[in-house]
């Protein structure tokens, strides 16, 4: 799964403004729609009762039984699917936001892990950084933004002439 | 905190307990207003008004929790989201960048 890197994030927020940088979980149209719905409902469900309680006759009192029933079914598919759009932008977000952690964990595997124990017991610091055409930052190679990134490795003077700044959470 | 602070932040946590609260009350309400009566003319506003409106309260309330937790989560992505932004460096006067 893709990471989302601080350049880009824009994009998201250009293309989903409710989930991205600065959003909102639920937009003010899913919140009309969820009390529109539990309200209805509500409304329902009094209006039946006040309808049956006023009649003393079982066989009409059944019509009401039932537009009640479907008073709370229609509040419970409001309060489900206001649910649905708070998980959906939730999950939208997190992909966007966090690493994959089964790619984490095959990068950061025992092999890569003997790799990199060795590379520091020997004292070499790589010198090469990760960052793609147009982007904004780069990245050390081993920076959860870049695992599973077919980014070039250049150098940090690259990286700086090409107008890119260090990433904010590896520090190269 | 106060528990007047704790319930101000936590306003969709106290909704929702609230409204389950009134939905179990709303129940055993109906249950014992249907179990009052052999007629079933006389149970069935019971069983709307204690029954189904219990269960919408419930579900209500139940509603209002699972949203709470969902902006909790929501929040925490907006604090790592925030850790992500790059640290603004300040450069000491006199001292030149050697990086």
């Amino acid at each position: 799964m893709a990471l989302a890197t601080a350049e880009e994030k824009p994009a998201l927020a250009a293309s989903r403004p409710g989930t991205a940088s600065g959003g909102v979980l639920w937009s003010a149209e899913d919140f009309i729609r969820w009390a529109l719905g539990v309200g209805a409902g509500g409304i329902v469900i009094v209006v039946a009762w006040y309808v049956c309680s006023g009649d003393a006759t079982f066989g009409r009192q059944i019509g009401p039984v039932d537009v009640a029933v479907g008073g709370v079914v229609f509040a419970g598919l409001g309060n489900v699917m206001w649910l649905l759009r708070g998980r959906r932008a939730l999950g939208e977000r997190r992909r966007a936001l966090l690493p994959d952690m089964a790619a984490i964990g095959e990068a950061t595997g025992p092999s890569a892990e003997a790799d990199v124990g060795a590379a520091g017991s020997a004292g070499v610091e790589t010198d090469l950084f990760l960052g793609g055409e147009g982007m904004v930052r780069f990245h050390r190679p081993d920076c959860t933004l870049a695992v599973g990134r077919s980014w070039a490795a250049s150098t940090r003077q690259v990286h700086e002439e090409a107008g890119r700044l260090p990433c904010g959470v590896c520090d190269p | 905190m106060t528990p007047a602070k704790w319930l101000q932040l936590q306003w969709d946590r106290t909704a929702a307990w609230v409204l389950v609260a009134a939905g179990a009350i709303a129940l055993i309400v109906g249950w014992v207003g249907v179990s009052s009566t052999a007629y079933s003319a006389e149970q069935l506003p019971y069983i709307i008004s204690g029954g189904i409106g219990g269960i919408f309260l419930l579900g209500v309330g139940a509603t209002l929790w699972l949203s709470a937790d969902l902006r909790d989560e929501w929040r925490k992505l907006d604090r790592i989201e925030e850790a992500l932004q790059p640290r603004e460096v300040t450069p000491i006067p006199g001292k030149a960048d050697t990086r």
